[in-house]
């Protein structure tokens, strides 16, 4: 199931990036004189792209758009909405995280069901099955932005420099980055771990070689048939962060690099890897738009060099409050309708290049992409699995604070799993998680 | 004398605003606390929260942290402060002007000010780059665990000293300038000053300085989790990370147990602290 379900992911990622007729948008109407309000935690280039297209659909239908900026942390913001729904105070359309994130808003009582909608079938046919209650068959997201897929970002100047080959085992990894090391002042690999998601990345990422390892292994691990330290696979992700610390691979201060300056490292070669996600093309291009070419993608090594894939996030989507004023919803539809649109794409696209695929059929991505994300899109359709979260509920409230002792040492892989496994367990029952 | 001056309808109106958004939650908390929560259903689970709570690893930094942090800044600025107001009040003549800038940092956020301050004393900063100047290598004030705590006390001094010298400048204002002249006129020296004069008549003073930094210190929260996040790894977590970080991972039933903790802590020790004190006040 959950094979076929990643299989499914994939292609559907592919044919976003491939499609090719573009849609026309409806013609417009007049909502002069209404208000919607909008919530979303996202910055930087692809918030100006948001922007961009609400500036765009207030100019077609008179209607105003009033943002509201939340937490930048997913978590945070998650859980901000779920406060704010269980008091009453939802905005009319706000910016969620699918999958299990999106069950605990209950959307059942706060979530607009899309499904009757036309121009629904627009979206990709996976990203709709995520965002589609199993029980009752309602659709509640429209997709946000792109897909990401994480693995290793280097710097082709400096592996040529160096004349180093690509890695596919970890082991090789560990050579190249010894000889960088040796022969270089620069940093083999960069580890922006100040914050939440930075430090989370490589570990989440093994993902995929743990569901190759046990592909039930998100069911088996919420239903507790299993405990995370029996996975090699998932022992493997720590041992990674354990290794770059302790021969000396990462930044020498890990905890003050933020993803901006290793994406800015990276690009200017100062640090020769970086292992994240997709979205770092963006911030390169924000910051170093003429090194775009200069860095190419890999996945994250493994054991095995013929069992190579990458894990892959889905975009987060726009949700419609179900309780929205009955003046206000036809806006509402009609601009998440607009946002389907290969017009509001267009708009997207003059603030910021994709990085992923939109998870809207039909639509084509600007020639504009760069290397780096068509090589980890080319990795999408060959081998990749959603990241675990997509799968499994379960995550306790310190895993950052534990990948960041792992990745600094004060952690080993025996530790930090213990401290995981103790954490997550504390927030399968709180969540009142069958058998926890 | 009637003690019955007033109907006691006239209270009504007041007792009920205390009695919803004091009582009510307070004792609606104590009941969360022990219940599995999700704001819309709870399911009771007993004293299960408060066992888990304590067995975390992130409580038992946040104790240990929370009770350095609190003390340490209280003590510092009831110093800190009663030395200040002394100056300021010893008719220098800076005297208002200095009134302005030791209060200063007070009006600013605690959010603003941890932004400023992690932006001074990162690793490219501008502190950094002053000890480059003498050869001192790269100092990591905040994401070094031997002294990322240290660093968050001296910030919350340095913001909080401001409102400790005005509550201590107004106690020394308030002293009438006739015992001074009389304890002169006796020939008692300055330490004999203070210790009969100043000291007693400023306990009250003291004590204000003393409840409120102890209870914010126990409090604190905004400004350690800008600065720090309360890392690195656990080494800058207190009570207030802890509530927070599970508040938003949507553990709502564990982290109220945490905010009733916090709550217990505070009365535990600042209720008989400000019996002690006002004792004290008594015998001098």
């Amino acid at each position: 199931m959950k094979k076929k379900l990643a299989f499914l992911m994939s292609a559907a990622m592919l044919m976003g990036m491939m499609g090719t007729t573009a849609q026309a948008s409806e013609e417009a109407q007049d909502f002069s004189g209404i208000t919607l309000t909008l919530a979303y935690n996202t910055s930087g280039d692809v918030a100006d792209a948001f922007l961009e297209q609400f500036a765009a659909f207030e100019a077609l239908t008179g209607c105003t758009v009033e943002v509201e900026k939340l937490a930048s942390d997913a978590s945070e913001s998650d859980s901000m909405m779920q406060i704010r729904a269980a008091t009453g105070e939802l905005p009319d359309i706000w910016l969620n995280s699918v999958g299990a994130n999106l069950k605990s808003m209950s959307p059942q009582e706060n979530c607009y069901d899309l499904s009757g909608q036309e121009w629904i079938g627009r979206i990709a046919d996976t990203y709709r099955e995520i965002g589609t209650d199993d029980e009752t068959g309602a659709v509640y997201v429209v997709p946000a932005t792109t897909s990401n897929v994480a693995g290793v970002f280097y710097n082709k100047t400096e592996y040529e420099a160096l004349g180093l080959e690509i890695p596919v085992t970890w082991d090789e990894f560990l050579e190249n980055c010894e000889i960088i090391r040796q022969n270089t002042d620069k940093d083999p690999c960069a580890s922006p771990y100040d914050s939440a998601s930075g430090v989370q990345i490589l570990f989440l990422a093994q993902y995929f070689y743990v569901q190759q390892e046990n592909p039930d292994f998100a069911e088996q691990y919420t239903n507790r048939e299993v405990e995370l330290h029996e996975s090699e696979a998932y022992m493997r992700g720590l041992t990674k962060m354990y290794d770059l610390w302790e021969k000396g691979y990462q930044t020498e201060d890990p905890l003050s690099l933020s993803f901006e300056d290793a994406a800015l490292q990276l690009a200017n070669g100062e640090a020769v890897m970086l292992i994240c996600r997709t979205n770092v093309m963006g911030t390169v291009e924000m910051l170093a738009p003429e090194k775009l070419d200069e860095i190419g993608f890999f996945p994250l090594p493994d054991e095995d060099g013929d069992a190579l894939g990458v894990a892959t996030w889905m975009p987060t989507g726009w949700v419609m409050n179900q309780n929205i004023a009955a003046e206000k919803e036809a806006c509402a539809l009609a601009f998440l309708e607009y946002l389907t649109t290969s017009d509001a794409i267009d708009v997207y696209c003059t603030k910021t290049t994709p990085t992923g695929a939109f998870m809207l059929k039909d639509i084509e991505l600007p020639d504009t992409v760069s290397n780096a994300v068509v090589e980890a899109q080319e990795w999408v359709s060959k081998a990749s699995s959603p990241v675990m979260e997509y799968f499994s509920d379960i995550k306790g409230a310190n895993i950052a604070t534990i990948l960041q002792m792992a990745g600094t040492g004060e952690y080993t892989p025996e530790e930090a799993i213990a401290e995981i496994e103790q954490d997550n367990a504390i927030d399968a029952q709180q969540k009142g998680i069958e058998g926890w | 004398m009637n003690k019955k001056t007033y109907p006691i309808r006239m209270a009504i109106p007041g007792l009920l605003i205390y009695l919803i958004i004091f009582v009510i939650p307070t004792f609606a908390s104590f009941y969360f606390s022990m219940t599995r929560w999700n704001l819309r259903t709870s399911e009771f689970t007993g004293l299960e929260n408060y066992v888990t709570f304590f067995t975390m690893t992130s409580t038992k930094s946040a104790l240990k942290n929370t009770a350095i942090y609190a003390s340490v800044c209280c003590l510092a600025k009831l110093i800190l402060g009663l030395l200040l107001a002394r100056y300021v009040c010893s008719g220098v003549r800076s005297g208002n002007y200095l009134k302005i800038l030791i209060f200063f940092p007070t009006l600013l956020g605690n959010v603003v000010t941890a932004t400023a301050f992690q932006s001074i004393l990162e690793p490219n900063g501008i502190v950094n780059q002053v000890l480059a100047v003498f050869g001192i290598p790269t100092v990591r004030f905040l994401t070094d665990k031997r002294l990322a705590l240290a660093t968050c006390c001296v910030i919350d001094i340095w913001q909080g000293l401001g409102t400790a010298t005005i509550i201590f400048i107004a106690g020394l204002s308030a002293i009438p300038r006739d015992y001074y002249e009389a304890a002169s006129i006796d020939g008692a020296r300055d330490f004999q000053v203070f210790r009969k004069i100043t000291l007693p008549l400023m306990v009250p003073s003291i004590n204000t300085v003393l409840t409120l930094s102890l209870i914010g210190g126990i409090r604190t929260y905004d400004l350690i989790y800008t600065l720090t996040g309360g890392g690195p790894g656990y080494a800058t977590e207190v009570m207030g990370s802890v509530v927070y970080k599970l508040f938003s991972r949507g553990s709502y039933g564990l982290a109220t147990t945490g905010n009733v903790i916090i709550f217990v802590i505070v009365s535990v020790i600042v209720f008989p602290l400000n019996a002690f004190v006002s004792r004290w006040e008594e015998q001098l």
